[in-house]
């Protein structure tokens, strides 16, 4: 109570500055906007408002076929566009029952890991360089731009792939792909060491990052929390192992975990998370073998070119899909995938017509904004931005 | 407990409210009396059941057979992975007790169900819109929500060539 009067006596006295952070503010990694009350350099409360890069995805998904949805969610999560397709891909293939042929899964899984690794690239540099560590941000960025062109080799596209499709891949991976990623693993090591040299003990990145912004396993429980930020608090959970999707139960890797909850656990968990990553790609890419990438079942799939010129029913095959779409039967089901950031799942309801009836995206970002309402209480105006850094929020993916 | 466990015992201790239990693609579902959530809710998160993790707190909405809004809680037990999911019908304009005393983080779920569908939750703290703007009419993920073009500003009297429109729903086939 007494607590309150001084607060309300300040705020009179006009102690408590207001102070709004964002939308437009390069810390925030987005269009987030903090409310933020100081009382000097203590943040007394922090209100954080979403909903700038809000695009009624969910409705407009409502209104396209199940092939024409795939455009639009791979921008939501844009540094990670991989992540939501396989969810999406995964939701209506296990609806329809299709079974997706072996080289396209471990295609699916090389891609997923390398967008993984660019994502917690992208994290990193721009974290590093929030504290004004920009070697860290110009290693990190050449690293990126690697797995960039080999999307881009790959697909065409650099940032959204889009190499998704029900049933399995648009086209066949090169052998020149299959090089490339090689070549790239091989590099990785030495990068990763630079990474993990540079920071790691690093007194200034030690200093700034240890013990701010706690989340812990009662906090990460309660508020919904998952992926690198729940590792960090010693939550042993990745959907790779407990509900593992496109054989992930066949490759062996380690799930990083530490238990201190904070900012720099997080920045480990992720470190040593690309590690796996490359092991998880150097596996699959033992594993590839030739073999068809996509289903042979024509009512989900386009039928193969050729076929076009020599047979009817192909013909009209393509016909139905591209001007109608395909009908899964009706249901609901959740398809979770292990995204960059944490639990990503999509909340498919089928109702039988060519188009979802409803499409949920449960976006990992979104809980891990909510949580820092409560954890940035009490911290220091220059601890905020290393908070918000930490969670690693993609503001499209939180406003979707 | 495992789901077929959790389902059973919710089945015996809540008979009056527990409506329906549904199996569909390896996920289990439990059609609930709005009323009775928050106990169901908080029966499911003790110890002794363990689903104490709220994964996901989404809603669906209905015009057929019924004007109506499905709110969908997916819980999951740490312990044993499985998972389970609760869900009520609520009717417009009627509210739906609030959870967030027993998960802090499904406020923020709850604001955006408020803001997209309309659904008033009791005894949220700060019901309010989260992802549209604050001074936005209507709910747009519900299913009468038209899906409409924003019409696009021009300069020195230029016309556009296509105009905004509405996107008319062909093809839904929920119009039976």
């Amino acid at each position: 109570m007494s607590d309150n009067l001084t607060q309300i006596n300040q705020e009179i006295l006009g102690d408590i500055l207001e102070l709004n952070l964002g939308p437009q503010h390069p810390s925030t990694h987005g269009v987030l906007r903090l409310k933020l009350r100081l009382d000097g350099e203590v943040v007394i409360s922090a209100e954080p408002i979403i909903g700038y890069l809000h695009t009624g995805v969910e409705k407009e998904c409502e209104f396209r076929t199940y092939h024409q949805v795939f455009t639009l969610i791979d921008r939501l999560d844009y540094l990670s566009g991989p992540a939501e397709e396989q969810a999406f891909a995964g939701a209506v293939e296990r609806l329809m029952a299709i079974e997706v042929p072996d080289r396209a899964k471990i295609i699916r899984v090389i891609l997923l890991e390398l967008s993984r690794v660019a994502s917690h690239l992208l994290w990193l540099g721009t974290s590093a360089l929030e504290l004004n560590m920009s070697s860290v941000y110009m290693y990190c960025f050449a690293e990126r731009e690697k797995i960039l062109d080999i999307f881009e080799e790959l697909s065409g596209a650099r940032m959204f792939p889009s190499f998704w499709r029900i049933g399995g891949l648009a086209k066949d991976a090169t052998p020149l792909f299959h090089e490339q990623v090689k070549e790239y693993i091989s590099g990785f090591h030495s990068t990763w060491k630079d990474l993990d040299n540079l920071l790691t003990l690093n007194y200034v990145w030690c200093e700034r990052l240890q013990g701010v912004a706690v989340i812990d396993k009662d906090l990460s429980a309660k508020y919904l929390c998952s992926g690198p930020v729940a590792r960090a608090a010693g939550i042993n959970s990745d959907i790779r192992k407990n509900y593992p999707y496109l054989d992930y139960d066949t490759y062996s890797f380690e799930i990083p975990t530490y238990t201190e909850g904070d900012c720099y656990a997080r920045y480990l968990v992720r470190l040593f998370e690309m590690k796996q990553s490359i092991s998880l790609i150097e596996q699959a890419l033992g594993k590839l073998k030739p073999g068809p990438i996509i289903t042979d079942n024509l009512k989900v799939a386009l039928p193969p070119r050729p076929l076009l010129a020599r047979s009817m029913e192909a013909v009209i095959h393509q016909f139905k899909l591209v001007s109608e779409g395909m009908h899964p039967p009706s249901g609901e089901l959740y398809e979770a995938v292990e995204s960059a950031r944490g639990e990503l799942g999509y909340y498919l309801v089928s109702d039988g017509g060519n188009r979802p009836y409803r499409l949920r995206v449960r976006s990992p970002s979104f809980p891990h904004l909510a949580v820092l309402e409560t954890v940035l209480t009490g911290s220091l105006l220059s601890d905020v931005v290393v908070a918000i850094a930490s969670v690693d929020p993609i503001l499209g993916d939180v406003d979707r | 407990m495992n789901t077929p466990q959790a389902s059973e015992a919710l089945k015996l201790k809540f008979e009056d409210s527990v409506l329906q239990i549904t199996e569909a693609f390896n996920e289990t579902t439990v059609e609930v009396k709005k009323d009775a959530i928050r106990e169901i809710l908080s029966f499911l998160q003790t110890p002794e059941v363990g689903f104490n993790l709220l994964i996901d707190l989404t809603a669906v909405d209905y015009l057929h057979p019924k004007v109506c809004t499905k709110l969908v809680y997916w819980l999951r037990n740490a312990t044993y992975l499985h998972q389970i999911r609760i869900v009520l019908y609520a009717e417009r304009e009627q509210a739906v007790p609030s959870i967030v005393d027993l998960w802090p983080g499904a406020n923020w779920f709850e604001r955006e169900v408020f803001d997209l569908f309309g659904v008033n939750f009791d005894g949220h703290p700060n019901l309010k819109r989260i992802l549209m703007p604050d001074d936005w009419q209507g709910h747009p993920l519900r299913k009468d929500y038209p899906l409409t073009e924003e019409p696009v500003e021009f300069k020195h009297e230029a016309k556009p060539k296509i105009p905004s429109r509405v996107i008319p729903n062909v093809g839904q086939s929920n119009t039976n």
